[in-house]
């Protein structure tokens, strides 16, 4: 009670700090829409080595991230895959990584449900770029590699 | 009349100081049949706590580490709801911090469905980690073990909650609890709750959440006490000018 009361008389003596001194939690607001998935790599065989998507616009109030790669025409054993998401806060000037997932090379798998594997992928959230959900200039791109050939499709959910 | 302010608040705040326990940001990931994931980068300050949630299924969970080479302990053990879930959480005292700070969740490769929030938390102390309670009910409505009473009045409490079958979850925040993290668990996700709590008087702490499908979910606590100064210890005049007048 004293120390809370010596608080506040310091306090009223001087400027409050900022929210940002005191600690107030970054944390970023729950989603206020749906939005649509975009399939930014069509179904197709690529080559071991580098793969990749071009920028693409993210909507305000988008929070987070779910990016899906469509594994069923895939053969398997799956070769090894490493995808890098990047986003830009000022319309593609700049850009800071936006999260990525990994896979060894190995059997596909199983899915939550004990079947046959037919995605896998990763979501995000959290971060100044996913928490920048008023920022109208943010684009998104994404860049991978395979440890060998791979026939898949890749689709982003904003979320 | 300032000055009179002044020195009644110096006053009033003799004695032990705290620095106050909160939860600076979270970063999180979901791995969808992949076997790891990594979080956004964001930049965090060196000497924080890092407490790392994380609900898992269907495969092996391997490791939490980052890009700043911090060493994770265990502070609860994983946690099996009886189907095929797992909830865990471990942390890192006064890690390294910085720029470009990213966390990478690892599992077993094949079938692994996994959801990760780690938390940084300011003002916390250099032994942080107090008390914990884990374990799994059924229903609809979820209530973690009580923990034991905790040591000091001013901790931050932190929840983890996880299903294995398709649901939603909602946090309790009527008990005084923060939602930090809330991914539904579906054919994609191994979903994951995440609440925090401050609390200003000892006492056992659980943590309560709802889930829209009634089943087995698993679910821990844990208790972060924070940083407290000795009494008697020399402190700085804040505000007194540039020489800061040294006061006991």
């Amino acid at each position: 009670m004293r120390r809370g009361l010596g608080a506040l008389l310091l306090a009223l003596a001087f400027v409050s700090p900022s929210a940002a001194q005191l600690g107030v939690p970054r944390v970023a607001p729950a989603p206020s829409a749906t939005f649509t998935p975009v399939q930014v790599l069509p179904m197709g065989t690529r080559p071991a080595g580098p793969f990749g998507f071009q920028a693409v616009n993210v909507p305000t109030g988008v929070v987070g991230l779910k990016a899906t790669m469509d594994i069923s025409e895939a053969t398997d054993p799956l070769p090894s895959i490493a995808v890098t998401l990047e986003g830009s806060l000022d319309g593609g000037a700049t850009w800071m990584g936006a999260g990525r997932f990994d896979n060894p090379a190995g059997p596909k798998g199983n899915n939550r449900v004990g079947q046959p594997k037919t995605a896998l992928g990763a979501s995000w959230g959290g971060g100044p770029f996913w928490e920048a959900s008023t920022n109208p200039n943010r684009q998104l791109r994404g860049a991978g590699t395979l440890g060998a050939t791979m026939r898949f499709a890749l689709t982003v959910t904003p979320l | 009349m300032r000055l009179v302010l002044l020195l009644a608040g110096l006053l009033l705040l003799a004695g032990p100081a705290q620095a106050a326990i909160a939860v600076v940001q979270a970063v999180s990931c979901e791995a969808q049949g992949a076997a790891s994931c990594g979080t956004p980068p964001t930049t965090t300050t060196t000497g924080n706590l890092f407490v790392a949630s994380v609900s898992f299924c269907c495969a092996g969970f391997t490791s939490i580490t980052d890009s700043k080479a911090n060493s994770y302990t265990n502070a609860i053990a994983a946690t099996f709801d009886t189907v095929n879930g797992y909830v865990r959480q471990d942390y890192v005292v006064g890690g390294t911090g910085g720029a470009s700070h990213t966390f990478t969740m690892t599992g077993a490769a094949g079938s692994l469905y996994a959801s990760f929030s780690v938390l940084e938390i300011s003002g916390a102390a250099t032994t942080p980690l107090d008390q914990t309670a884990a374990g799994e009910d059924l229903g609809t409505t979820h209530t973690s073990p009580s923990t034991a009473t905790t040591a000091q009045a001013n901790e931050l409490l932190i929840g983890v909650g996880g299903m294995a079958n398709l649901t939603t979850y909602t946090t309790n925040t009527g008990a005084g609890w923060t939602e930090r993290l809330n991914v539904a668990t579906d054919s994609d996700s191994e979903g994951i709750v995440v609440g925090t709590r401050i609390v200003s008087a000892t006492g056992a702490y659980a943590y309560t959440y709802s889930t829209s499908f009634n089943h087995h979910s698993s679910h821990g606590i844990s208790t972060w006490k924070e940083a407290t100064v000795a009494a008697g210890v020399r402190q700085r005049c804040l505000g007194c000018g540039a020489e800061g007048k040294v006061i006991e």
